[in-house]
C-alpha cells in the first residue's frame, strides 16, 4: 500500500482553481520532490494533506488516515514545515523549540539542540530579532527534531545561503537513510534532483507528470551535425532512441538506456560534431514549463 | 495541551499581570476617594441630581451608603476597561490573531486538534478574566481595610415638626469619630459584583472568539468586536433615557451586567437574589443573580459553541 495516496484531489477557491484532479502515490522510504512554479498548487496539496483544507473533491490519505476525517493521527505521523514558517516573535529559540517539542508525542528537544548546534543556530536570541534565515533554521530544526515517519517540507531552503542550503540536504538525506518518507517542495532543480526519488511536477494545479529520478539518470541528450536525412531507427532501438528536434541539419535526440548501442548506429548515419550530455531535471522542467517571453522595455 | 496552555499563558501574562495591577489599583484608589467625602455631604450633593435618579442602577437611598458608593465602584469606566482589553485582546486572538500572525499553520502542523488550540485558548482567558475579577475584590478589600471615615456627630437639637427647621440644644460643636470603614461595609457583600464582572468578561471574550473563528485579519476582529461593545452601550444609554426606548434594554448585554444593582439586592432583599427575576416596590422587574449571570454566561457558552464549531470546519488560510 502506498504511504501517501491522492486520488482526484481537487481545491478551486471560487473560479480560480488551485488544484485539479490531482492522483499520485509515494511509496514509504522515498524521497518525493514537488516541482512547480509559482501558483502551481503545490503548496495548496501540501496543505490539503495537513488537513487545513477541506478539498473541493476527490481524497487524500497518509498511512490509510483519511487527510480529512483523520487530521489527527496524519499529524500524529507527519512532521510539517509550512511555507512561509512564522514564530512567536517574543520567545528566545530555545522557549519555541521547548514549546514544540511538548506539542509532540514523539518530540525531542536534545535532537533539536543537536540540530540547532549542527546549522550554527543562536538559541539565545529573540525569534523577533532573528533574520529571516535564522528563522527558518529555526523552523526546519523543529521540524527535523521528532520521529515521525513522514516529513512534509514546503520549500525548506527558501531564504537560505548555500552553505546552510547544503546542511539542510544532508539533514534530509539523513532522515532517508533512516527509513523516513520524504515529501518536499521546490524551486531549486539542483537539490531536488540530489536527493529525490520521484518528482511530481505541478502546473496550473495539474500533476503534469511525474518521473522516477533513477530512470532519468539513465537518459542522455544527444546532438550533433548531419548532412543528409536521418534513416529510420532500427526495430532493435526504438524502444531507447528518440529523436526530439531536427532543425536544418542538426539532430537532437534523447537516448534511454545504455548509449553504446546508439552510438554505434548513429555513427553509421553520418553524424558528426556529436555532444552528449545528461539528461537533467531541468530539461524536464523545460519542456513542462517553457521559457517565459523576453522581457522588451 | 500542557504545552498549548503554557504557550498562551505565556502569550498573554504581560497584558494580564498589567491589567491586574491596574484594576487592583484603581479600585484600592477609588475606594479611598470615598473616605474622603462622608455619607451626610454625599447625601447633600446628590439629592440636586434627584432628576437624574433613573440612570442610576440602583436607588439614590442606597447610592449614599458606603455599601452602594463601593458597590458603584465596581461599574467604573476604568474596570470595565480593563476587562474589556484583556478579554478583546485574548478573544480576538483565538483564531484571528493566529492566523494573521502566521503561527497557526506552524502550530497545527503538529498533533493538536483544533479543539484543543480552541479550548485551551478558552481556559487561559476564563483564567485571566477570573484573576481580574479577583484582583478588583482584592483591591476593594485591601482599601476597605486601610481606610477609615470620617463620622459626624451633632449636637442634640429639637426638629419642629412639619418644617425643616431645628433648634439646637447645645453650643457644642458637632463631634467627628473616626472609624474604620470595615465597620460599615462587609467586603462579602460584593461577591454578586465580582461574579457578573466575570461573567460580562466571559460573554464579551466568547464573542469575541467567535468573530475571530470567521476573520483572518484580527485587526478587523478587534474592531467589529469594540464596535459591538460600543453600540450595545448606545443601546443602554438610549434605553434608560426615555421610557419609550426602555425595550432596547432586551438587546444589550450591558443590562444583565448590573453589579450596583445585584449588590444592593444581596443586601436588601436576599430572597430575590437567587431568582431570574426581581420585583421592586413600584411594580418594576428586572434581572436578578440567577438572570444576569445565566444571560451573560450563556451567551458567552453558545459564541464560543459556535465559534469552536466555525473554526473546525473552515479552511485554514495561508499566512499572509
Amino acid at each position: 500500500m502506498a504511504f501517501v495516496e491522492t486520488n482526484q484531489l481537487s481545491k478551486s477557491f471560487g473560479s480560480l482553481s488551485a488544484l485539479a484532479d490531482c492522483s499520485l502515490t509515494i511509496d514509504q522510504g522515498t524521497v518525493f520532490g514537488l516541482l512547480g512554479p509559482n501558483g502551481a498548487g503545490k503548496s495548496t496539496l501540501l496543505r490539503l494533506l495537513m488537513g487545513f483544507m477541506t478539498p473541493s473533491s476527490g481524497h487524500a490519505s497518509i498511512q490509510g488516515f483519511d487527510c480529512q476525517t483523520e487530521s489527527l493521527q496524519v499529524r500524529l505521523i507527519t512532521s510539517y514545515l509550512p511555507g512561509d514558517a512564522r514564530l512567536d516573535r517574543q520567545y528566545r529559540g530555545k522557549q519555541v523549540i521547548r514549546l514544540f517539542t511538548t506539542l509532540r508525542p514523539d518530540g525531542c528537544t536534545d535532537k533539536a539542540l543537536e540540530i540547532a548546534d549542527f546549522l550554527e543556530l543562536d538559541l539565545q536570541r529573540r525569534v523577533g530579532s532573528m533574520s529571516t534565515g535564522m528563522r527558518q533554521k529555526l523552523a526546519v530544526t523543529i521540524t527535523l527534531a521528532n520521529d515521525a515517519p513522514l516529513i512534509i517540507m514546503d520549500e525548506p531552503t527558501a531564504n537560505l545561503d548555500p552553505t546552510v542550503r547544503q546542511q539542510i540536504l544532508r539533514l534530509l538525506r539523513h532522515k532517508r537513510d533512516e527509513g523516513k518518507t520524504i515529501l518536499f517542495s521546490s524551486h531549486v532543480l539542483d537539490e531536488v534532483e540530489s536527493i529525490s526519488d520521484t518528482v511530481g511536477f505541478l502546473k496550473q494545479g495539474k500533476l503534469i507528470t511525474m518521473a522516477d529520478l533513477s530512470t532519468l539518470r539513465n537518459h542522455h541528450r544527444l546532438t550533433g551535425v548531419l548532412d543528409n536525412d536521418l534513416p529510420s531507427i532500427p526495430d532493435t532501438l526504438t524502444d531507447q532512441l528518440v529523436i526530439i528536434q531536427q532543425v536544418e541539419n542538426r539532430v537532437t535526440l534523447e537516448v534511454q538506456g545504455d548509449i553504446l548501442e546508439s552510438l554505434d548506429w548513429l555513427r553509421q548515419t553520418g553524424l558528426s560534431e556529436i555532444s552528449i550530455e545528461p539528461v537533467r531535471l531541468r530539461s524536464l522542467y523545460e519542456a513542462i514549463h517553457p521559457e517565459r517571453k523576453e522581457f522588451k522595455q | 495541551m500542557n504545552g498549548l496552555l503554557l504557550r498562551y499563558w505565556l502569550q498573554g501574562r504581560t497584558i494580564l499581570l498589567a491589567c491586574g495591577l491596574a484594576i487592583f489599583g484603581f479600585m484600592m484608589l477609588r475606594v479611598w476617594t470615598i473616605t474622603l467625602l462622608g455619607s451626610e455631604e454625599f447625601r447633600e450633593i446628590i439629592k440636586h441630581f434627584k432628576d437624574f435618579e433613573k440612570f442610576s442602577p440602583v436607588p439614590f437611598s442606597q447610592l449614599i451608603t458606603y455599601t452602594g458608593r463601593v458597590a458603584r465602584t465596581f461599574n467604573e469606566p476604568i474596570v470595565l476597561f480593563v476587562i474589556l482589553t484583556w478579554t478583546i485582546s485574548r478573544g480576538t486572538d483565538v483564531v484571528a490573531g493566529q492566523i494573521n500572525r502566521g503561527t497557526m499553520e506552524m502550530l497545527l502542523g503538529n498533533p493538536v486538534s483544533r479543539s484543543n488550540v480552541y479550548w485551551g485558548h478558552f481556559l487561559v482567558t476564563t483564567s485571566g478574566t477570573l484573576f481580574l475579577s479577583f484582583c478588583a475584590w482584592l483591591g476593594m478589600v485591601v482599601s476597605v481595610n486601610l481606610n477609615s471615615v470620617e463620622e459626624i456627630i451633632q449636637p442634640a437639637s429639637l426638629s419642629i415638626p412639619f418644617t425643616t427647621f431645628k433648634i439646637p440644644l447645645s453650643t457644642a460643636e458637632p463631634t467627628i469619630l473616626h472609624k474604620p470603614m470595615v465597620d460599615y461595609v462587609h467586603v462579602w457583600d460584593f461577591l454578586p459584583a465580582i461574579t457578573v464582572i466575570f461573567a460580562m468578561g466571559f460573554f464579551v471574550a466568547g464573542f469575541a472568539a467567535m468573530v475571530s473563528s470567521f476573520d483572518r485579519y484580527r485587526w478587523r476582529t478587534v474592531g467589529i468586536v469594540i464596535g459591538f461593545v460600543i453600540f450595545q452601550q448606545s443601546l443602554r444609554i438610549l434605553a434608560i433615557s426615555k421610557p419609550e426606548y426602555n425595550f432596547l434594554l432586551n438587546f444589550t448585554f450591558f443590562n444583565p451586567f448590573d453589579p450596583e444593582g445585584l449588590v444592593n439586592v444581596w443586601t436588601e432583599d436576599p430572597e430575590q437574589f437567587w431568582q431570574f427575576w426581581q420585583y421592586g416596590l413600584e411594580g418594576s422587574i428586572r434581572l436578578s443573580a440567577l438572570g444576569c449571570h445565566s444571560i451573560l454566561l450563556g451567551l458567552g457558552l453558545f459564541c464560543y459553541l459556535l465559534g469552536h464549531w466555525v473554526f473546525c470546519k473552515r479552511d485554514l488560510p495561508a499566512p499572509l
